[in-house]
Order: C-alpha cells, then sequence, then structure tokens
C-alpha cells in the first residue's frame, strides 16, 4: 500500500503509538496550508513560522485525544486558527506602513508595482479587521472551507459566521473601495 | 417578499451557496426587481479576485526539520516525565513480569543467608595467653647481674675508676 493511501487518522494514530515517522508525513502533507493559513492572517513571516511550529506540537501532544471520527482537516484547522487567535489577541496593534519594492525596470515593471500596491492594501484591509472576522474571510477566500467547517474551526455556529463573513466583507468592501481597481 | 434590508443580510451567503433552495429562490425574485441590491451583489463579488491578489511566501526549506527535531525532544521529554514502577509493571509482558519476580526473591534469599552466616556468635569464648616468645633467652631485667658475667666486670671496673678519680 503506497504511502499516499494511508488516511490522516490512520498516520495520527501510529503517531499516538510514538511512531515519529508517522507524524513527519503528517508535517509534510500539512505544513503547505498551514502555512499559508497563518501568514495570511498573520501577516509576518516571524510570527507565522512560530504559529506553525507550536500548531505541529500542539497535534503532537494530542494525538492521544483525537478521535478518528472527525475529519483531521478541521481538527487542524481548529487548532491552527486558535494559535492565530490567540496570537493576534496578545499582539498590540502595529499599523506599519509597507513600502511596496520598487520593480526592476523592465516591460512589465508597472503591472508588477499595481500588484505590489494592491497586495498592500489588501494586507493593510485584512489586519483591520478583528480577528475572528479576518480569520473568517481568511478560511472562506483562501481556504474555501464551507460554513459548517469553518464553524468548526473557530467552534461557534454557522449562523455566527455567516455574521462574521457578512461584517468583515462589509469593512474590506470599505476599505478597498477607494482604490481604482477594485470599484 | 423579502426587504432590501433582509437581503443584502443573506447576499454573502447567497454568493456562498450556502442558502437553502428556497431561500435562494426568494434572494433571486428579489435581485430581478432591486438595481440596488444588485449592485450591492456586484461590490461583494469583486472581493474575491482583489482579495487573491496577495502572495503568500513559500514555506522554508526546513520547517519540517525543525518540527520533527523539536517533535523528537518532546517523545524524549513525555517519556522520561511518565516513567513510573507502577506505569513499567502496567506496561510489561509476563515473562518480563515473572523474571522480575524471581529476581527480586534471588536478592531477598541471598540477602537473609549472607546476613544469616554472618551474625555473630552467642557462645563465650575463651581467649589463650600466648607463651612470650622471647622467654627463651631468659632475660631477667630486674635482678642483678650475674656474676663473673661481663657485665658485672664491666660494671666494677667503671665502679673502681670512679673512686680512684675522687
Amino acid at each position: 500500500m503506497s504511502d499516499s493511501m494511508i488516511s490522516n487518522e490512520s498516520l495520527m494514530q501510529a503517531t499516538s503509538k510514538g511512531d515519529l515517522e508517522a507524524f513527519e508525513e503528517i508535517v509534510r502533507r500539512h505544513q503547505t496550508w498551514a502555512w499559508n493559513l497563518a501568514y495570511r492572517f498573520l501577516g509576518q513571516r516571524d510570527e507565522t513560522e512560530d504559529v506553525v511550529q507550536e500548531a505541529f506540537m500542539r497535534l503532537l501532544d494530542t494525538t492521544n485525544r483525537y478521535q478518528p471520527s472527525a475529519s483531521f482537516k478541521t481538527y487542524f484547522h481548529q487548532i491552527v486558527a486558535r494559535l492565530c487567535l490567540d496570537r493576534a489577541k496578545k499582539k498590540q496593534p502595529l499599523f506599519m506602513e509597507a513600502v511596496p519594492e520598487t520593480p526592476d525596470p523592465g516591460p512589465d515593471a508597472d503591472e508588477v508595482m499595481i500588484r505590489n500596491e494592491a497586495a498592500v492594501a489588501v494586507r493593510a484591509a485584512l489586519d483591520a479587521l478583528p480577528p475572528n472576522q479576518r480569520m473568517a474571510i481568511v478560511l472562506r477566500y483562501y481556504d474555501h472551507l464551507n460554513y459548517e467547517e469553518i464553524a468548526a474551526a473557530l467552534e461557534t455556529s454557522p449562523k455566527a459566521v455567516e455574521r462574521l463573513l457578512a461584517r468583515g466583507r462589509e469593512r474590506l468592501r470599505a476599505t478597498l473601495a477607494a482604490r481604482a481597481d477594485f470599484s | 417578499m423579502w426587504s432590501c434590508v433582509k437581503n443584502r443580510k443573506r447576499l454573502g451567503a447567497y454568493l456562498d451557496g450556502e442558502l437553502s433552495r428556497r431561500e435562494q429562490e426568494s434572494v433571486e425574485r428579489h435581485l430581478q426587481r432591486c438595481d440596488s441590491c444588485r449592485l450591492a451583489l456586484s461590490g461583494l463579488k469583486k472581493l474575491e479576485p482583489a482579495l487573491t491578489a496577495f502572495d503568500v511566501p513559500p514555506v522554508p526549506s526546513w520547517l519540517t526539520a525543525r518540527v520533527m527535531a523539536a517533535a523528537r525532544n518532546r517523545q524524549r521529554e513525555v517519556i522520561a516525565a511518565d516513567w513510573s514502577p507502577l506505569k513499567w509493571w502496567r506496561i510489561a509482558s509476563a515473562p518480563i513480569q515473572a523474571a522480575a519476580i524471581g529476581m527480586l526473591i534471588v536478592g531477598l534469599s541471598l540477602g537473609l543467608v549472607l546476613g544469616w552466616t554472618s551474625a555473630p556468635s552467642s557462645k563465650q569464648v575463651t581467649v589463650t595467653a600466648q607463651p612470650d616468645p622471647l622467654d627463651i633467652y631468659q632475660l631477667d631485667y630486674l635482678s642483678d647481674l650475674p656474676s663473673g658475667s661481663i657485665a658485672s666486670s664491666y660494671m666494677t671496673l667503671i665502679a673502681a675508676t670512679n673512686e680512684a678519680g675522687r
């Protein structure tokens, strides 16, 4: 049986018995989306490194409590989301003007600069959202989770997720509306 | 018929495909009649392309190695902290348990035997004096020097010399 056929749940069970090779397979499979989620939420590399490493350690510590009936991805989403939210709540708001890099002169220099400026504007708009709204937006727009899955990750109800997304979207529209490439 | 206020609240869920069929149809009927809500929906649709114009740096190549190094350390700490004789006994197999009991019995028995044999005896012990090995020389330290002996003659000579010198 090839490694790709071994389910995440089976790997978790093996890890709970001390099999670190199984845990390494879990790390390889899930580090990319965990990294992307944490970075999109936090916006800083060093914080993302800390959170992702801590998320895997939490996963390792709780393997004996993990119930195979629960989806692994939902379970790990919960861990990553909770760590990101805790980090955001502890952090003092830091308003930084991220200066877009000056692109090398070339035929696409203008396009690159516009893209960089757009990225900076999106980053600022996301950072301006309250943490719960920001996490709901990130899980919806970047991880494409449905309301049930977002509710499980945030340990809330689908109705509460709908409200978080509605408020988050309204704020984002208001923040980004001034941009010519948005309206 | 849904009002604009009610409809606006459900536009996001409508866009996300999270409404029931009935609710979806209600929203669509309203949108057919309401320019303002159609504009609001159009604004929501623009969010997705705007938000995805946002690159994420790649996962660092050292991340897996660092996580696994921390995992190995954590495993060692857990094993060290979690060990106890009772826990060991519970997880040990039957042959190992039997061997441990056997070793305990042998150790206790050996200790008892050694302690028994090395205990001091309760009988009285008679101490016999050993003969002095110098007795064979018949040395007498306290009586006069034997007459005719060299020592006696020496002593007589010294005494005579002292008398003459006075």
